[in-house]
């Protein structure tokens, strides 16, 4: 093993840097406008839409039993609770931006919010 | 090379032992598929010690028991698209280039969690999960460095005891 870094290192290491800034900055140009509805998945099948506007608890069910709770306050949406050993959907914290997700990996559930418009711009600057 | 057999023994005991130990942290920031990756210090430390068969069958075995022994079949595919996308890249770049270990383990981590992401994409079915990519990429490059740093401070310890 050798011990110091040389210039192949350094080549990959570059790659990695910059392929972590265009990630970001990637990220930073599709900063996220605020959606209005969540989208509820059940491994891969839609299983209904909710309006973020509305405050409400809807009990996700998976074959007539009931695995996760999606709780709509505020304008936000949150899993208050899941039956899954690690509750990891549950720390996932409350999501309203477009295009952002709860997944609780056990369950197959995924939490998508969505708009009705598509590249929604707060302002074009000409 | 009767003598391989128990070494590579201790070798997976020691990562399951890391496994368990990562179970234990909570390294938890509301990111799916993020982890520690402590195991991936022995899965680097074959590949530079020994040959990559060995390290492909130490991670192997290490997916499968520590998933049966703390996890369930989810985590066991998850870690599986992880284990071998950044195994896969980690042996690559060994047998291509002469990388420093820490450099190898950084690619490691990286792609340890976007090979999990694609697992999730394919599993759930789901393209947004694919969101999480930034955050997993950063993430893996600062545990991939840590990683790499302990790799590097054990072989030079470890190679007395392996190669004896």
């Amino acid at each position: 093993m050798k011990k110091k870094f040389t210039m192949a290192d350094f080549l990959i290491l570059g790659i990695v840097a910059i392929l972590g800034v265009l990630i970001v900055l990637w990220m930073v140009f599709h900063a996220a406008s605020v959606g209005d509805r969540v989208l509820v998945e059940v491994d891969g099948q839609e299983y209904g839409t909710y309006d973020l506007k509305k405050d409400a608890v809807y009990d996700i069910k998976v074959k007539g039993e009931v695995t996760n709770t999606l709780t709509i306050k505020d304008g936000k949406a949150y899993m208050s609770a899941a039956n899954c050993p690690d509750h990891l959907c549950m720390k996932q914290g409350k999501i309203h931006q477009d295009k952002q997700t709860i997944c609780c990996l056990p369950n197959k559930v995924v939490v998508t919010v969505i708009s009705n418009e598509k590249n929604e711009y707060d302002s074009v600057v000409k | 090379m009767t003598l391989k057999v128990p070494k590579l023994g201790v070798f997976l005991a020691l990562a399951l032992i890391l496994s368990y130990v990562e179970s234990l942290i909570p390294f938890y920031f509301g990111i799916p598929g993020m982890k520690l990756g402590l195991t991936n210090v022995i899965i680097v430390l074959i590949l530079y010690l020994d040959d990559w068969k060995d390290a492909a069958l130490i991670s192997f075995t290490r997916v499968l028991i520590a998933g049966f022994m703390f996890g369930n079949v989810y985590s066991i595919i998850y870690s599986l698209g992880g284990a071998l996308l950044s195994f896969l890249i980690m042996l690559i770049l060994k047998k291509t280039m002469n990388l420093h270990i820490i450099t190898i383990s950084i690619c490691g981590g990286i792609f340890h969690n976007i090979g999990q992401i694609i697992v999730a994409v394919w599993a759930m079915d789901n393209i947004y999960i694919a969101g999480y990519i930034p955050a997993l990429y950063i993430a893996g490059i600062i545990t991939g460095f840590l990683i790499g740093l302990l790799a590097y401070e054990l072989y030079p310890r470890l190679r007395k005891v392996f190669n004896r």
